[in-house]
């Protein structure tokens, strides 16, 4: 997997992916995406999640806590900097398993 | 046939279902390998007078401990999650009594993780951490003996998991489910006791084939007693009590989760009634359930035989629609049917423009004995689609009363139906603008007291029994009705 990098951003692209999250998976689990473009998790379950990047568990970087993020709720990012950029459910698997996701995105 | 027929129509949903027995019912057939008898109730306060675990250095190494196969805790690790972290596939984790206040995860295959006493070895969570025991996609991890309550989330918890056991387990006030395998396949849940969760006491969902046992299990005091959301395939409910939820057995299809629909659920020789309890906490599809006993909500091919349903508000057994009013997906194909549960989750979902009408579809409901379900014994129902088109049936049935009105006449499982379906047809969507007692908060609900319940054999000399191999295979034929508890 690689790692973003902190150089090549760009602007955002005006384009917007749903990510749907419901119990217990992100669908589509392996989105691929161009840099520029947002992506909206809405959390279309039944049961509390969130959403939290890889080795990041405060979700500072990009991410949703669950108390933000109730049933009902949205969560949107764009994603500037071509990379892998994996995530995770805390409340229904780790970063390795359960509820995971990755989102690919390559530059424009 | 296609299913997307049946879809979007009208505003109404509902499911429900109840089911409820007392104790450990039916009469057993083929042996359970993990366990012994009925279990018991409930009683006993909970972790608060349990011994509390040693907080001393343990006296032997972490590499040292499990030498022999068997980590002990808190002798040889002072934690259980310290002692599941260096255990390998094939040890067991002892733990001996004590109050243990931690939120084990279990990543390594094979595990038997056991305490010496169900009832003094006490996970608690102390109303902020989430699980008592999560396993996140380990294989063959069984978990034995122990009680967990007072976790925020779940008492016990498998995800992702090919074989897994849960035997001889309390799970006693937590603020999702008591004990939950999701997305999990080759199981057994035996001799669980379930009490004081919003949603169900039990859940199994997300998986086809679940392969799964269900057996002897008392759950009571929750949302709901059983719930299993887009589960089935070899999944069997069996000799068990649910009473005094807001619905007893709710199986139930909905695009919330991947794999629907829910179908193939066989729920035989069971103890289901009273599930009618106004004061537990409940999640609104409990509500929406309440005052029944065994609700098939949009479920398919489901088989309920020789169950005992009485004492429910509304019906003993019903087959009714649930309506998703903001699907994420339109209904399934019958080929999308085949699409595994892991292959889902990067399949492509079409808008429906609209709410989804689930109907309860090919079940049979054969052989039970049902009383004093006031709306009625046998309900089947639907909210806009010709009722008599969904495949449903009835045979030797002891009841008072169905709607439609003599429905074994109706939709016999072995021959052909005739008579009117309009002659007490039912109009479930009114369900829909009913109101319940609201939930209470799990955290503070009035629980039945916690009695010592039944113990494993041989705890302590018994060997590392990993969840695999399973199920075991069940003598469905040979389990009765079971006799009414005095």
């Amino acid at each position: 997997m690689s790692t973003p990098g902190t150089d090549g951003a760009v602007a955002p692209n005006g384009e917007s992916v749903t990510v749907q999250v419901i119990d217990n998976s992100f669908r589509l689990a392996e989105l691929t995406i161009t840099a520029g473009t947002e992506v909206m998790f809405e959390n279309r379950g039944r049961n509390d999640h969130n959403v939290l990047p890889k080795g990041d568990p405060t979700g500072a970087a990009w991410g949703v806590q669950k108390e933000q993020f109730a049933p009902g709720a949205s969560y949107a990012h764009v994603f500037t900097e071509p990379g892998t950029y994996a995530y995770y459910c805390s409340i229904h698997g780790t970063d390795a398993v359960g509820m995971v996701g990755t989102i690919t995105v390559t530059a424009p | 046939m296609t299913f997307k027929a049946l879809a979007v129509l009208g505003a109404l949903s509902l499911f429900a279902t109840a089911c409820g027995s007392d104790e450990a019912a039916g009469t057993v057939t083929t042996a359970a390998p993990a366990a012994a008898t009925a279990a018991a109730e409930t009683t006993a306060e909970p972790a608060t007078t349990a011994a509390p675990a040693s907080t001393e250095a343990p006296a032997t190494t972490a590499a040292e401990a499990g030498a022999d196969g068997v980590l002990e805790v808190p002798g040889e690790v002072a934690t259980i999650q310290g002692a599941v972290d260096v255990a390998k596939p094939g040890d067991l984790v002892l733990i001996a009594p004590g109050t243990y206040n931690e939120a084990v995860n279990v990543t390594t295959d094979n595990l038997t993780i056991r305490g010496l006493d169900r009832n003094t070895v006490v996970l608690d969570g102390n109303l902020e951490l989430d699980n008592g025991i999560r396993v996140l996609g380990a294989k063959g991890v069984a978990v034995e003996n122990m009680t967990a309550t007072n976790y925020t989330s779940n008492g016990f918890f498998w995800t992702g998991s090919e074989g897994y056991r849960g035997s001889y387990l309390t799970a006693y006030r937590t603020g999702d489910y008591g004990v939950y395998a999701f997305d999990s396949v080759k199981g057994q849940l035996d001799h669980i006791y379930a009490a004081g969760s919003p949603d169900a006491g039990v859940y199994v969902g997300q998986c086809f084939p679940c392969d799964a046992v269900l057996d002897r299990i008392v759950s009571e005091h929750n949302g709901l007693g059983y719930s299993g959301t887009n589960s089935g395939g070899n999944l069997l409910i069996i000799n068990s009590t649910f009473r005094n939820n807001r619905a007893g057995i709710v199986p139930n299809s909905g695009s919330y989760e991947l794999c629907y629909p829910e179908r193939e659920t066989t729920i035989v020789g069971n103890i289901v009634h009273s599930n009618n309890q106004p004061d537990t906490p409940a999640i609104d599809v409990a509500l929406l359930a309440m005052g029944n006993g065994v609700l098939s909500a949009g479920g398919v091919l489901n088989v309920i035989e020789r169950n005992l349903v009485y004492d429910h508000d509304k019906s003993g057994i019903g087959l009714v629609p649930f309506l998703e009013e903001d699907p994420n997906d339109d209904l399934p194909t019958l080929a999308e049917w085949d699409t595994p549960c892991a292959d889902a989750k990067q399949q492509p979902v079409n808008d429906p423009g609209g709410a989804l009408l689930w109907d309860s579809q090919q079940n049979r409901v054969i052989g039970n004995v049902l009383e004093d379900n006031r709306v009625a014994d046998i309900l089947v129902a639907s909210a806009g689609t010709d009722v008599s088109t969904l495949g449903n049936c009835a045979s030797g049935n002891t009841f008072t009363l169905s709607l439609p009105k003599n429905i074994e006449t109706l939709a016999p499982c072995d021959g052909t139906g005739s008579g009117d379906w309009k002659d007490g047809e039912y109009n479930i969507a009114a369900w829909l603008g009913e109101t319940h007692p609201p939930s209470v908060d799990w955290k503070t609900a009035t629980l039945p007291a916690l009695q010592p319940q039944e113990n494993m054999p041989d705890a302590a000399t018994a060997p590392a029994n990993p969840a695999t191999d399973l199920p075991y295979a069940v003598d469905l034929a040979a389990i009765m009705v079971p006799a009414k508890p005095a």
